[in-house]
């Protein structure tokens, strides 16, 4: 065989095996979904949505404390990470090109690398054990400590995408550069700054492990922010590991719709990103 | 007033970019102050080369080993499977793949990450262990191979951006002259695009190795969570972070247990301090 059939030859199995490990990756994710697809939706039904839920052999329940316990500690956490967040995104992006700068954006990268469970013992020795009891807030600076270096790193890449020559203009015409970053840069960019905050929300939506000694989880409605509250991930986890198919139907239902939460999330703000960098690019 | 507001607004954002190195910090210091106390009464040594965990035995043993052995078991086990995969799917992203499958196939990437793990360990639970079970004729399929594949999936969407963003910006210039040259589109990719995109790669599988370690909920879940010293993947194991997610709430607030648990965090942080200097060396050497 000549050497320029054997290179064709080679060329050709190496760029099929490159296509058969995209497969391999992609396959999980479509049959994954399909799979909590077909097990869940057949569990949705109303009272899903606005039942408690029941004891052990009694059928039928919801996870209504569930569904609000999340969507009470996405709203907590966004009241203190997201004002952090974009903050220090427009730190590094408007004053972060300096050795100090670097720093922010490596300790940034660590605190997202910081396994999840480190941050929610942080939470529990900093909250949980002073207070005494588990609650609401408590998961929620857990959570908050999470999706900050996300929101910080795409509020600081939205930010450097912002045309010099608008700047430019903003300080040739004489206001401080304070005042331009406050109401000309972030102004601009605020398409891009809140899909990367829904896209952080995707993130802290599905979060476990830093909930387990914080939010503790809750057999029923919420009583306020110093008490336990439950929470979907919790309540899947807790449901998944029993041995009653009852609870494990209830688990594939809130995975169906945890995971179809967090797809329609992260499709709007793919979107709304893709069309922002098409617009600022075209300027 | 103005100056005033400005200053205000100055300094908030300056404190706002301190939070991150603060918390950090803190985080470091707090593991410190509670994980330290163990050493006290129980040496470093036994902790760390101790051969058996029993936290709640009299006396009780404090050695990590065992949990060290099956952190590194499982993610050795999910590195070996995802980094060939993981860096094959971000080969053809970037350089093999039309323009639309492309954009798919990121776009198909980019979901795989944001599963739940609670969702993907319990998946992992129903039909993953059973399988493992019925094909190596395991008494469990509660195993650290079971660890290793899920994790697998988990740290792929990391190692596929990562290494796909490195190859993407390798300068369009090599591959051309690669390619006028007379090279195939492998031979290409192989000696020229891998090689001169080859930190970023590093830090691609260093930063996918990262997210293993630090996951907890599909491990505890489909690892088994017993925590004896492996001596095969077909053996169920327990990590380093299922053990705090499994003993924390049940350990007395300042018992020796709890300062043990606070021992192992310390050892988790160090761990992602190291990864993420070695990723970010990889990611600045340019």
């Amino acid at each position: 065989m000549n050497i320029y059939k054997r290179r064709k030859i080679i060329n050709a199995f190496m760029c099929s095996a490159t296509f058969i490990c995209a497969t391999i990756t992609l396959l999980p994710l479509i049959s994954i979904f399909i799979y909590v697809l077909s097990k869940g939706a057949s569990s949705l039904n109303i009272s899903f949505f606005t039942h408690l839920p029941r004891p052990v052999g009694e059928p039928g329940g919801g996870m209504g404390n569930a569904i609000l316990g999340t969507l009470t500690l996405i709203g907590l956490t966004c009241l203190w990470a997201i004002p952090v967040g974009v903050l220090s995104g427009v730190y590094l992006a408007e004053f972060g090109n300096n050795k100090f700068g670097a720093v922010v954006r490596f300790s940034a990268d660590l605190l997202n690398g910081v396994p999840s469970i480190v941050i929610g013992i942080f939470a529990y020795i900093l909250f949980v054990v002073p207070m005494k009891t588990f609650s609401a807030l408590s998961g929620a600076f857990a959570l908050g400590l999470i999706m900050i270096p996300t929101v910080m790193r795409t509020t600081e890449e939205i930010l450097l995408l912002v045309p010099r020559t608008i700047r430019e203009a903003a300080l040739a015409l004489g206001i401080s550069q304070f005042r331009m970053t406050i109401s000309i840069v972030l102004k601009t960019a605020l398409p891009g700054i809140v899909t990367g905050i829904l896209l952080a929300i995707a993130r802290i939506a599905g979060e476990t492990a830093p909930l387990l000694f914080t939010a503790l989880g809750n057999e029923f409605w919420q009583r306020g922010i110093m008490q336990p509250i439950a929470a979907m991930p919790l309540q899947i986890f807790a449901y998944a590991i029993s041995p009653f198919d009852d609870w494990h139907r209830q688990a594939w239902a809130a995975s169906f719709v945890l995971i179809t939460i967090i797809f329609l999330m992260n499709f709007i703000s793919r979107l709304v990103i893709y069309l922002q960098r098409k617009s600022l690019k075209a300027k | 007033m103005r100056k005033f507001k400005e200053f205000i607004v100055e300094k908030l954002i300056l404190i706002c970019g301190l939070f991150c190195i603060l918390v950090v910090v803190l985080i470091f210091i707090f593991l410190l102050k509670e994980g330290l106390t163990l050493f006290k009464t129980v040496p470093l040594s036994h902790f760390l080369f101790g051969k058996n965990w029993y936290p709640i035995s009299e006396p009780a043993q404090f050695g990590i080993l065992p949990l060290i052995l099956g952190s590194l078991l499982v993610t050795v086990g999910a590195a070996i499977i995802s980094i060939p995969i993981g860096v094959g799917c971000a080969i053809y992203i970037a350089e093999v793949a039309p323009l639309k499958t492309k954009e798919i196939l990121k776009a198909g990437i980019e979901l795989l990450a944001a599963i739940p793990s609670v969702v993907l360990g319990f998946i992992g639970m129903i039909t993953l262990v059973p399988w493992i079970k019925t094909i190596f004729k395991l008494p469990t399929g509660l195993t650290a191979l079971s660890g290793s594949i899920m994790l697998a999936f988990m740290a792929m969407p990391t190692i596929v951006s990562i290494a796909e963003d490195a190859l993407y910006s390798v300068p369009k210039s090599y591959k051309e002259g690669a390619l006028a040259l007379g090279a195939t589109r492998w031979q290409t990719i192989w000696r020229v695009e891998l090689s001169a995109a080859s930190s970023g790669i590093l830090a691609a599988v260093m930063l996918g190795i990262g997210r293993v370690i630090g996951e907890t909920m599909a491990v505890m879940m489909i690892t088994g969570n017993s925590a004896v010293i492996p001596t095969s993947i077909l053996e169920p194991v327990r990590t380093l972070t299922a053990t705090i997610a499994a003993e924390m709430g049940e350990a007395v607030v300042g018992s020796e247990h709890y300062f043990a648990l606070f021992a192992i965090g310390i050892v988790l942080f160090l761990i992602s301090f190291a990864i993420n200097v070695t990723a970010d060396m990889f990611l600045h050497k340019k």
